[in-house]
Parts: structure tokens; sequence; C-alpha cells
């Protein structure tokens, strides 16, 4: 599946064979002081391969837990978390994972960095170098294998943990506010990359956000998310038209129309926790 | 070393382990070329606590990548043991700001990471020099955890780990403690001086902060705008410089005016930026 608004159909049908990721009915409490505290109530979400999913929401709704959960960084309290028809338990290639700290290792170059889980694989190293090489290329960053992570942009290292994660030829991408540390100009790079990326490999996405236009821009589809508890408030389904990083404008109608959409999903909220979405 | 404990100086000779030669790093900035670093010599002594302050932009962190070897001088010359440093070397272990944890493992195997590329598989004696060193910077309670799990200050304590265990000889660290709260670094601060007492590594400490260069210094460089080494002070309060030791009166008189001479110096190379807000 690539780039078509194509997975939003088949969402109805929760036994599609390319159902993806399911998670079912998925709560999680912390333990604070003591006193036990629900951040994330019966969760419920399907993903089919190929699809660009983003949750958004507010600080507090859980939607970085949800993804660490199918990270495998953290459990569920109760419900389940299937992978291809599997249940998953607790990390692996095969779930890539690109966060905010982009987490390079310092001492290592740039495509030292996207060998990583290639070298603790086993892979050999002529092996590794072709495919590292590969991936580089894929996120725009062939001719800066050599440097340092340090003499690269913010921006750049992003897009070494983007290519790092792909090395692994993982069968889905977890992405957790990757672009957020990011000035906004570099930030909007950065999202029409992902997208360039995302069109090329065609592997499935899961994008957390809490910035709206970020979710619109990038996904088939949104998770809307609510807080006090977190939980789902409404999956809706982005039809805007692909690709869009050559012909979209933010301030297009139809992409309005789904900002205003979404932003009255919040009517609920105060006004200073809508200020940290929008 | 030992006489270190007793709050004299470590050697009157020491044997320089570490000596800068007239070490200029210029960038092309405009039509020009500006010198974030300029002509700074000094000798760094074995196991030496070293700590270099200046206000922001007087090239303390580029220097500090130099003898990381993560950037080249364009003029003058870093010795390491004798030999010159061409590139990154496992006998120096450099420590960032930022963390360099990967988020899908553990704290146990995120410090097993560099000592698994260079065996290129785990071992149980792997495992076992991890867990010393997880023990050593007091994050045993969680070797099982995620990045996602931890706080700053765990966070540093996990990097910090992870390089430990690789045993550098040299530990680099740029403003390790910076942007945590100032409880956890009153704690870190305790604990890297005893691993630096355990490990006997040579230690070159970048920071903004004036009371963290005095608590933890054999000597506190002073860096100014133009990148130039404008003092170079000895420190020779007595150690241990945490708990009881450090509300004596005398010691906390001598403490005071030690930082009070350094923030002069720090202030006169700053130019006429105010450089207060800094410290």
């Amino acid at each position: 599946m690539s780039n078509t608004t194509g997975g939003v159909c088949m969402e109805s049908n929760a036994n599609n064979p390319t159902t993806l990721l399911e998670l079912k009915s998925v709560s999680k409490v912390f333990s604070k002081d003591g006193k036990d505290v629900l951040v994330l109530e019966n969760v419920n979400l399907n993903i089919v391969e190929g699809e660009f999913v983003c949750i958004l929401g507010p600080t507090g709704c859980g939607k970085s837990v949800t993804l660490q959960i199918v990270a495998g960084l953290i459990d569920q309290t109760t419900g389940s978390v299937e992978l291809d028809g599997r249940e998953e338990h607790g990390p692996g290639p095969h779930k890539g994972m690109v966060f905010q700290e982009y987490a390079l290792l310092p001492w290592r170059s740039v495509v030292e960095n996207v060998e990583i889980g290639l070298e603790l694989k086993g892979i050999d190293k002529q092996e590794r170098r072709r495919i590292a090489m590969e991936q580089l290329a894929t996120v725009g960053l062939s001719g800066t294998e050599h440097q340092s992570v340090h003499e690269i942009s913010v921006g750049m290292r992003q897009r070494v943990a983007i290519a790092r994660a792909l090395a692994n030829n993982p069968k889905i991408l977890l992405m957790d506010e990757p672009f957020e540390a990011l000035d906004a100009l570099t930030k909007e790079e950065m999202q029409i990359q992902i997208l360039k990326v995302w069109e090329k490999t065609g592997t499935t996405i899961l994008f957390v956000t809490h910035d709206v236009d970020e979710a619109i821009f990038l996904s088939d589809r949104i998770c809307v998310m609510d807080i006090n508890p977190g939980r789902v408030k409404k999956m809706l389904v982005n039809q805007l038209p692909r690709p869009r990083h050559e012909c979209m404008s933010r301030t297009d109608e139809a992409f309005n129309d789904m900002r205003d959409e979404i932003i009255s999903l919040y009517s609920s909220l105060k006004d200073e926790e809508l200020d940290l979405i929008i | 070393m030992v006489d270190n404990k007793n709050g004299t100086l470590r050697s009157s000779t020491p044997s320089a382990q570490i000596s800068l030669k007239g070490v200029t790093k210029s960038f092309l900035k405009g039509s020009g070329r500006v010198e974030a670093v300029s002509n700074c010599t000094l000798d760094i002594a074995e196991n030496e606590f070293l700590v270099i302050v200046g206000p922001t932009g007087s090239g303390k962190s580029t220097l500090l990548k130099m003898i990381a070897g993560f950037e080249t001088p364009s003029s003058g010359e870093i010795l390491v043991g004798g030999k010159p440093v061409m590139g990154p070397g496992v006998d120096r272990g450099m420590i960032f700001q930022e963390y360099a944890l990967l988020p899908w493992r553990t704290v146990l195997q995120n410090v097993e990471l560099g000592l698994e590329f260079q065996l290129g598989k785990r071992t149980p004696q792997i495992r076992e020099r991890a867990m010393k060193y997880i023990d050593m910077v007091g994050l045993t309670y969680a070797v099982n955890k995620y990045p996602v799990e931890l706080s700053g200050g765990m966070k540093r304590r996990a990097s910090l780990a992870m390089i430990l265990v690789t045993k550098p000889r040299i530990l680099l660290m740029d403003g390790p403690f910076n942007a945590l709260d100032s409880k956890t670094k009153l704690t870190l601060h305790s604990e890297i001086t005893r691993i630096w007492e355990q490990e006997h590594n040579t230690i070159i400490f970048v920071t903004s902060e004036l009371d963290e260069a005095v608590k933890l210094s054999d000597r506190i460089v002073v860096m100014n705008k133009a990148g130039r080494i404008s003092k170079v002070f000895a420190n020779n309060l007595p150690r241990p410089r945490f708990g009881k030791a450090a509300l004596e009166p005398a010691f906390h008189h001598r403490f005071i005016e030690l930082r009070e001479a350094v923030m002069d110096e720090v202030k006169a190379g700053a130019g006429k930026v105010n450089c207060a807000a800094d410290f």
C-alpha cells in the first residue's frame, strides 16, 4: 500500500487480512504516590498495512503511553496488542522507534549510527554498510556518511535516526513527536521528508503529535485523543489528496475544514489546554 | 593521588597526560574568520580533575571536542600520552549534554553496548562488568527499565555508566549536569567525585556554573570571549568537599573566596556583554 487514502475504507472491517496492528481494550494504570491513576482507558485501534496514522491530543491524553505500549517499552494493565496477528511483548527491531531525543551514539559516525541494529544482529560489515548507505539515501543524507553526528544539524540527526530504524526493515515505524525539538522551518522540511520516505518504502507509520496541522498534513487517519482519563475520542478519516508535499497548502479550504472539525472536538477543553495543540 | 584526600595537591611535578600546544580553532564567518579557540596552551596531569569555565561562546565546548577528536584544530597540537590526537579513541570517553541512550534497550543493555561492539556479542562477563558500573552510578534498582521510564537524572547516570564501562583513561564532560534539578545535581557531584577517586581517571569538565567548578576541580581554567585561556586557578580546597566538611566555616570562607576570584576573572573576560546572568 502506498500513497493513497485507501487504508481508510478498510477501517470498518477488523478482520481484514491486511490489519497489521491491533490494540484491543488497552488500559494503563500508573501508581503515583501510592494511588492508582488511570492514564489510558479502553483504547481500541486498528492499523492496516501501509497506513499512516497519527495519534493526536494534548498533554496528558496518554498518546505517548499508547505508543510506548505498542513499542513494548511498558506493559499495558489490561487489553492486548497484536502485530501481524501475534501478541507483542517487549521491543524489537521489527518495531522501528524514532523519538524526540534522537539517541545517536556520539562516538560513531553517521553511517555507523545507522548500522547499529545491523551490527548487533551480527550482519557482516559489507552488507550492513550497503543497507545503511541505501537508507541514508532514502532520507536524503547521501554524502554525509562519514561525518560525526556533531557536525550535522539537529534536523539531519533526526533523519539519521529514521534511517537507522529503516535499516532494520521494520514492520512498523513508531514516531513520538519526532520533530518537536526542531525549529519551524526544519520541522516542515522533516514533515515533507517523512512523507517521501513513507511513499518510497510503503512502511506503516504510527505517529504521535500534539500538533493539529502536522497530523492533518501527514495522516491517512487521525486518532483524536482526550484527557482525564486518556482515551480515544474519535477516529477521523483524512481524505485530503496526496501527494501533499507538492501541491497542498495549509491554508486550503479542505485543510481548514479538517482543522475546524478537530478543534470542535476539543470544545470542552480549557483555553490553556487548547493552546497546547494549536 | 592518595595525598589528595588530605587536602594537598596530589603531586608537585605531575606528568602531563594531555598537552595543548597553541591550539586554535577558527571558523569562516561572513567574509572573515573568527577564532572560537585561540592559542590555548595547557598541560593536564594524569588523574587531574580539570574544570573549564567561561561565558557562552568562549570556546570551552569546542576545546573539549578537539581533545575528544571530534573536531580538528586549525593550528596547534593536542597530545595525549605524547601522541597527537587523530580522531576519537577509546582512551577518551565523552559525555554530552544530550543523552545517547537507545530507546529500545534497557539500562543494562545500553550499558553493555560499548563492550558488545568491542566483542561482537553479549557475554556473562560483559553483563557482570555492566552491572558493576550501573551500581557505581546508583542505578541498580532500574537496570531493567527502558529510557522512557527514566527521569533526567537517571538518564545522566545511565549515560555515565555507558561511558565508564569502557574504562576510558580520560573522561570529557560537556555540561553533563546542566538542566538537572539542584538536588540531583548535588548528588551527582559527590558521585562523580567518588567515581573519579575510585577509577583514577583524568576528568576535563566544562561548565558555566562556578559552584560546580569550585566543588569538583583540582584546577579551574577560565576562558574568555576571545577563546583564550585568561587564567588558571589552582583549587587547593581540601577534599572531601561535601556534607559536613562543606559546612566548616573555614572551608566555606575559602570556597567563597575562590569562587569570587574566578567570577571576577570570568566577568573581566566576558567583554561588554553582561555575563553575570550565566552564574
